[in-house]
């Protein structure tokens, strides 16, 4: 029996699971983890202990139930998790002492923004994407630790980036959105963009010499239909995972939206708007490999246009 | 060629399946649950309808402006709902106490009662404007109220 044919009789779900696991040339993950690191490192320099001293409330991290107060509220710890962070990055980056920078840098980064967050009266979500991206590119150099030394001089061509990466981070990034949606409707219900809130919003802390808060403040269909289509475009998130072809379009808006927070509400989401660019906007994937003529290398590679790369899940 | 194994020789381990399916799993799940679990998380920033909130400014005899949060009427996060799963309240660390709260209008009483009682002896003037809906287009000021605390 040919394989084609093997592959024809096998279910989408063994189909899913088979192509999860095909790797692929990595130069868009290697891109890509350089992206987030940056990210990661760059977000590092906006954390502090400021509220230290204000009443424990509750933990809101997953080392925030194992650790002790004393130990969450550390300055020096904070600071070595931060340096450590820090260098361990520039490891990674340079794929020095892998896989273990990997895990360094994720295990720095989780402990220094879980301090932070155990130590806020709110909450900051920047923090979230990166922590759950760090931990699949770990993952991704410890499984392939061996196929990475074996790559060495070589690593561009060869088949050492699993479909699994891009497409946990695509779903990562799906998920989160899709998430903020599902609390909007969770907590709020349908009638959550009914443009009151986004009115209050805006009239509290918003910006009103921008002429877009001055029309959203003056006119509550136009408050409506932003507030409801942000909830719309993050429910709708989800749908990035299943539907290559609805993903420019979810990430374009997705970006739209936190232009529009950052103005009206001067709120900046601007490190996970390079993280949506990155991991959910398929162009950036294409840009790169049309730069570095990855897509034709590793068409080459494969001897013939296969699912190595254009196929794989998530990868559309 | 087995469904884990590539063209490269790479075989999936039990390991990497594992993580792989246990990302997707918990990633979905733990924020569902728990709504906020750093590095998991629903994401809960503006996900409470709000349809009215309170404005206040404070002046001391003297006519200067006396800081909100010094009188426990300051906003003390306008965007995070406070946690509520698994028996936890609020956030890492506590606000200190206010009045004010989205959708939470107080008496004139409840408020003079709690600014005396962080007014360390001064005589004090409190304006709240309460803001709300004003019609079908506009949000603006639907109740404002002007009154004195007496030093305790």
């Amino acid at each position: 029996m040919r394989a084609g044919d093997e592959l024809r009789r096998e279910s989408p779900l063994s189909r899913f699971r088979g192509s999860l696991f095909r790797p692929a040339e990595p130069l868009f993950g290697l891109v890509s983890l350089w992206a987030l690191l940056a990210v990661a490192v760059w977000v590092s320099t906006e954390t502090h202990l400021d509220h230290v001293d204000w009443e424990k409330g509750s933990p809101v991290s997953v080392l925030g139930s194992i650790l002790p107060e004393s130990v969450l509220a550390s300055q020096l710890l904070f600071d070595v998790s931060r340096w450590t962070l820090w260098i361990a990055a520039g490891c990674w980056a340079l794929r020095l002492l892998v896989p273990v920078s990997g895990w360094v840098t994720f295990a720095a980064y989780t402990l220094h923004a879980s301090m932070f967050w155990e130590n806020l009266p709110w909450f900051r979500h920047k923090f979230v994407l990166p922590a759950l991206l760090l931990f699949i590119h770990a993952m991704w150099f410890q499984c392939y630790r061996r196929e990475f030394r074996a790559a060495r001089g070589a690593l561009l061509s060869a088949k050492i980036c699993p479909a699994w990466v891009p497409f946990l981070g695509i779903y990562s990034v799906a998920t989160f959105y899709g998430l903020a949606g599902v609390m909007k409707l969770w907590r709020g219900g349908l009638e959550w963009g009914d443009g009151v809130s986004l009115q209050l919003w805006i009239y509290r802390f918003g910006d009103e010499d921008w002429l877009l808060t001055r029309w959203i403040l003056e006119d509550r269909t136009v408050a409506m239909v932003l507030q409801s289509g942000a909830m719309v475009i993050e429910s709708l998130s989800f749908l990035a995972i299943v539907l290559p072809r609805v993903r420019t379009a979810l990430a374009l808006s997705l970006i739209g939206m936190h232009i529009g927070i950052e103005f009206t509400f001067g709120i900046p989401f601007a490190s996970n708007v390079v993280l949506v660019v990155v991991f959910l906007l398929p162009w950036t994937r294409r840009i790169v490999e049309r730069l570095a003529g990855g897509k034709a290398l590793s068409r080459v590679c494969e001897g013939r246009p296969g699912p190595g790369v254009d196929e794989a899940p998530g990868q559309g | 060629m087995s469904k884990g194994e590539s063209r490269a020789g790479h075989r999936a381990s039990l390991g990497e399946r594992w993580g792989v399916f246990l990302f997707l799993g918990a990633t979905l799940v733990v924020p569902l649950v728990a709504w906020e679990w750093f590095p998991f998380s629903a994401p809960t920033m503006f996900s409470e309808r709000t349809a009215s909130y309170c404005h206040y400014r404070v002046w001391d005899e003297s006519g200067d402006r006396v800081s909100r949060s010094e009188v426990g009427l300051q906003c003390n996060n306008p965007h995070d709902p406070p946690l509520t799963t698994f028996g936890r309240r609020g956030y890492g660390r506590l606000s200190p106490e206010t009045l004010n709260h989205y959708d939470a209008v107080p008496t004139v009483e409840e408020i003079r009662e709690h600014v005396q009682a962080r007014a360390e002896g001064r005589r004090l003037v409190v304006r709240r404007r309460v803001i709300g809906a004003v019609d079908e287009d506009r949000i603006g000021i639907v109740q404002e109220d002007t009154f004195e605390v007496e030093p305790r």
